[in-house]
């Protein structure tokens, strides 16, 4: 494993929430850093890198709210994993719904997994460490190319 | 204008015309007409005819005509007899046709104005409709705002609670020790206050979610949603050592999730309201027919807080409560039968109850006698009533109605029992008869029972002795016409 940090982006519009997910990862070795979204259009533009996320670098683990203001969650989601640039970045929705249409609809639009936020504080502790075990430590992540390989990779057909 | 010739002529028929025989003849013939016109309802021209015949003979009668010179002295007397009589008659006719006429026109009026009356008041109705209408769907709106209200209200609550929650952990975990013994306290206050908070949030969801995520009903093995409850309390079991037996289920037409949520919540509390031994829960399902009207209320064995002896208990429980009590004359013995070994089936069990109604003194307070009994408070009157009960109720426990069918469920323990004040208290949301500590859960269980049952079209009761157990009794109306499994 390199030893450069892991980007992620947090699309999240509650700063407790936030902060909740800056603890847990906190917690493990990988290097990795945080950039935050607070809504959808802002995750949209720092995909983009538009405005103030002008030349913020791209994600390699995106953790995404559902209950979003403006654009929400599904809706970022669906320009995510249907853009040949971005839908090889895992998405991992975390939402306070557990709703079987919102699963469904996430797992659809090709969500890569789907965690409920718990009100039981130790619940919530255990799955925010499951997301931090599973992402940041045992699952390979995609490593961004140089620029230009990407795009070959992108359309396969 | 006529010629002379013309009128020369006229004249030379005229005494013809104005002979005193011509004159009764024709009067005769306008009579009969008037009349065949009343007859036929006919009002104008019984009018003008009665009214021409009259006069012809009233000419007659006064001799207006010149009589013919060779007229009969001797018919002369007669005829004016006969054309008096005729001429009453007519004038007679005449008010009579006069009299039709005028009713009628009045009864046209009578009928214009009813007919009014009728339009107004039919346009009236309209309007009840109208507003009739307008108010259900303001009303089913308003529940369907309800509804929605509680769900939201219960789903975003938890943002700020899990905020809570989380970082009242988050400080105890970060500066636990840090701090002094009372600061440890109240967080752990803090933490068990909010995990409260939740499971009524989480009630209130579940509550809310009876009527807006409710399936539809479709046939179902009752039994099914009875394992599966079941299943689900594995656990909770083990745990106390609990025993559940039942019956036969039957099938019937219900949401099964909900159905699977009443058993649920109904074995959960009788394991849970159980302090002394390990808890025996039997369930067990009997098929009611109603006798028609609404006397279905007598279906319901119904809770009389004055007797709590155990005789009244047998009386009014069901045919396994008196298997209990004589294990050795009905060999299968609820406690210790194997709920899958469990032969004995629900058709069996009611030819057997109803042949106790052809015995009634020796058998009292056969269950399946009195729940058949049409009269409401019946059912749990004292045993000297009791035992007059299968003269009255007999001839009236017949099927009268197949469609007018239920099953009646039960769910009995031999918990803590609940008083009778309480009997109908504890089916209201959050009510609950002790601290939160002395027994977990937030007193929604009943609530969401009750709810379900009711949107299926059943009812709920309870029937306890305090301190020695409580049975819970639900119908469900039987649409599939019966049968068991």
């Amino acid at each position: 494993m390199s030893k450069r940090p892991i980007e992620i982006l947090i699309v999240e519009d509650n700063p407790g929430d936030v902060r909740l997910i800056r603890e847990s990862l906190s917690d493990t070795e990988t290097q990795h850093r945080l950039h935050v979204a607070r809504d959808g259009e802002e995750a949209l533009a720092y995909l983009h890198q538009e405005g103030e996320f002008a030349g913020a670098p791209r994600p390699e683990l995106i953790i995404l709210d559902l209950n979003l203001p403006t654009k929400n969650g599904h809706d970022v989601l669906a320009v995510i994993k249907s853009s040949a640039q971005f839908k090889f970045i895992p998405v991992v929705i975390l939402t306070s719904s557990n709703l079987d249409e919102d699963i469904l609809k996430a797992y659809a639009h090709n969500a890569n997994c789907y965690v409920t936020k718990s009100v039981d504080p130790m619940e919530a502790t255990r799955l925010l460490g499951a997301i931090r075990d599973f992402w940041l430590t045992s699952a390979r992540l995609p490593v961004p190319l140089p620029p230009g390989i990407h795009s070959d990779l992108s359309s396969p057909t | 204008m006529p010629s002379s010739t013309q009128v020369a002529r006229l004249a030379e028929l005229l005494p013809v015309f104005a002979t005193m025989e011509y004159n009764a003849a024709l009067g005769f013939i306008l009579c009969g007409l008037s009349l065949l016109s009343i007859g036929f309802g006919n009002q104008r021209l019984a009018l003008l005819s009665g009214t021409a015949a009259t006069l012809c003979l009233f000419v007659v009668y006064f001799g207006f005509v010149d009589p013919a010179p060779q007229a009969n002295t001797r018919i002369e007397p007669l005829l004016y007899g006969t054309t008096l009589v005729i001429g009453f008659l007519m004038a007679f006719l005449l008010v009579l046709a006069a009299q039709f006429v005028y009713t009628a026109h009045m009864q046209k009026g009578a009928v214009e104005t009813a007919n009014r009356r009728i339009e107004s008041q039919i346009s009236k109705r309209r309007r009840a409709e109208d507003e009739l209408r307008q108010s259900t769907a303001s009303l089913m709106r308003t529940t369907k705002d309800l509804e929605d209200f509680a769900y939201v209200t219960s789903h975003d609550l938890t943002e700020p609670l899990r905020m809570v929650a989380s970082f009242v952990m988050l400080l105890e975990k970060r500066y636990k020790g840090n701090l002094d013994p009372d600061a440890d306290e109240f967080i752990g206050h803090a933490v068990d206050g909010v995990k409260r908070m939740n499971d009524l949030i989480n009630s209130i969801l579940t509550y809310s979610r009876v009527t807006t995520r409710g399936q539809p009903p479709a046939v179902t093995d009752s039994q099914i949603p009875l394992k599966e409850a079941i299943a689900a309390l594995a656990l909770a079991i083990e745990n106390k050592q609990a025993t559940v037996n039942y019956d036969a289920m039957p099938s019937v037409t219900v949401d099964g999730k909900q159905l699977q949520q009443v058993f649920y919540h109904l074995i959960d509390n009788a394991i849970k309201f159980c302090d002394k031994e390990a808890p025996r829960i039997y369930i067990s399902a009997q098929r009611l027919e109603s006798p028609r009207g609404s006397s279905s209320e007598s279906q319901f064995p119904s809770f009389e807080p004055g007797v709590s002896s155990r005789e009244f208990q047998v009386a009014s429980c069901k045919p396994r409560v008196r298997d209990r009590r004589q294990p050795e004359t009905r060999p299968p013995k609820p406690e210790t039968q194997d709920p899958v070994t469990d032969a004995r089936s629900l058709t069996t069990e009611i030819p057997n109850s109803k042949s106790a109604i052809s015995n009634p003194p020796s058998k009292i307070g056969d269950p399946k006698l009195e729940t058949q009994n049409s009269k409401p408070d019946s059912a749990d009157a004292k045993p000297e009533t009791r035992n007059l009960k299968p003269e009255t109720g007999n001839p009236r426990s017949e099927i009268q109605n197949p469609q007018s069918t239920e099953w009646l469920f039960s769910v009995r323990d031999n918990g803590i029992g609940i008083a009778p004040e309480f009997a109908e208290r504890i089916f209201g949301i959050f009510q609950r008869l002790h601290a939160p500590g002395e027994y977990p859960g937030t007193g929604i269980g009943l609530a969401i029972c009750k709810r379900i049952i009711e949107r299926h079209g059943g009812r709920i009761r309870v029937e306890s002795v305090l301190h020695r157990g409580t049975t819970v009794f639900f119908s469900i109306p039987d649409r599939s016409g019966g049968g068991t499994n």
